[in-house]
């Protein structure tokens, strides 16, 4: 280093700046690879296959679903082989509601292909296309919102369960949702009994009342049990049973369609939802009800299913874009030092 | 490819720990390994408040520090931090 000091400190200086970026821009290329066959592999299924069965009206006066999440469609894969079941979720946005049969949920593939696919909501059962459609254009009425969540550390564990000493930062977090649950119109934050009665209780009264007003109830569920913070437990298929045909309802919970008892012909979740997001969603459809107080239950799950979609899971792309913002300053300040040796033509430098 | 090291993948696993401790479908052995995820917050939010101070020390030296052996060991430093953060 003594006898070419800039030129070893420029090969050193290469070396670092390959190496935070080759691995970077190679995933980042592979990225964007990836995003090119996607839109590609995209414009091929729309023009093969055309577009999916359309259930709604609004979704006929417009037939391109990229065009806004503000029309619901149904895609009926009933009766699709694997190929065209992937291929037309591929295809599909998070305003589309899925309608196949209950076979289709115990094939692996079947069952992973629908819960990396956009859409959010999935009818399972026999009804047909005819039945979903229905089901979809009931008026939501006035809804009734259900918010059975924990936020207290005996809440906490008994929904999650998760102990006190380490729950401080769930119980804060839920106290948090909570509020932004409670600033919804109709909503009810169920975290106690009531009067000595079960939530469990409570909420499957509510779902059996005979009104119009749609029923959403938001709770936590693992494999279609439903926990909530007093301890007491349902299923999601109990609610939908005492539902009924007494009003709409929906159960909005993770993945509700990865039950050990598939509720049928009615409304169940692909995947796993974020309790804020479904704040955040509902906040939306209220607005949506606002401006049209007939809306239907479809119409009022397209911005719920909206909101449920637009957020990354992870912080992942941004500890990724934080790295080689930081990367690139270390190469860009390093390089410029050494610039500065060639500008003074200081070879001592 | 995998894009994270070991480092970077932990503290993408903390802070989405720290951002979502549960979601509506959780089950009880992940909410206890987001839990002790999140209680990593702070020691994370240390390592990169450390390793920026280093990095400015370093960057200070290198700019200003007119001798081969300062420099050398700036260049030490840097090298020192991003290997910390790439692997």
């Amino acid at each position: 280093m003594s006898k070419h000091p800039f030129s070893n400190r420029l090969l050193s200086l290469t070396l670092s700046a390959a190496l935070v970026y080759v691995p970077l821009s190679h995933a980042g290329q592979q990225q964007e690879d990836q995003r090119k066959i996607d839109a590609e592999t995209c414009r091929r299924l729309l023009e093969a296959v055309g577009n999916p069965s359309s259930g709604s009206e609004s979704a006929k006066k417009h037939p391109t679903h990229n065009s806004g999440p503000t029309d619901w469609r149904i895609i009926d894969l009933s009766n699709s082989e694997l190929n065209e079941f992937k291929a037309t979720l591929s295809q599909a946005g998070s305003n589309d509601v899925v309608t196949m049969e209950r076979s289709r949920l115990f094939n692996a593939e079947y069952r992973s292909a629908l819960e990396a696919s956009a859409p959010v909501f999935s009818i399972v059962g026999n009804s047909g296309k005819q039945g979903v459609e229905a089901l979809l254009q009931n008026e939501v009425g006035r809804p009734e919102i259900m918010v059975a969540i924990p936020t207290t550390a005996d809440g906490v564990n008994k929904v999650f369960g998760l102990p006190a000493s380490a729950s401080v930062e769930t119980v804060r977090f839920m106290v948090d949702t909570s509020k932004k649950f409670r600033v919804l119109n109709d909503s009810r934050v169920l975290n106690y009994a009531e009067n000595g009665r079960p939530i469990a209780d409570v909420v499957l009264g509510r779902a059996a009342t005979k009104t119009n007003g749609m029923f959403i109830l938001v709770a936590h569920n693992n494999q279609g049990m439903l926990r909530f913070p007093d301890g007491s437990v349902t299923t999601v298929s109990a609610v939908y049973e005492a539902l009924g045909k007494n009003r709409p309802g929906l159960v909005v919970s993770c993945d509700t369609i990865n039950s050990d008892t598939v509720a049928q012909n009615v409304l169940l979740t692909n995947r796993v939802l974020d309790f804020k997001d479904i704040a955040r969603g509902l906040e939306a459809a209220e607005q949506r009800l606002a401006s049209d107080p007939k809306a239907s239950v479809g119409d009022f799950l397209v911005p719920l299913a909206f909101a449920l979609s637009d957020t990354p899971k992870t912080v992942q792309p941004t500890v990724k874009i934080v790295a080689i913002v930081i990367g690139s300053l270390i190469v860009i300040v390093a390089l410029g030092v050494s610039m500065r040796c060639v500008l003074k033509s200081d070879r001592d430098c | 490819m995998v894009l994270f090291g070991k480092q970077l993948q932990f503290v993408t696993d903390v802070l989405d720990a720290k951002l979502h401790p549960v979601d509506a479908g959780i089950s009880p052995e992940e909410a206890k390994t987001r839990a002790e995820l999140g209680a990593q917050y702070s020691r994370v939010v240390m390592q990169i408040l450390v390793s920026g101070a280093i990095l400015a020390f370093s960057f200070y030296l290198l700019i200003h520090g007119e001798a081969e052996p300062i420099q050398k060991a700036a260049m030490g430093f840097i090298g020192t931090v991003v290997g910390y953060w790439l692997r």
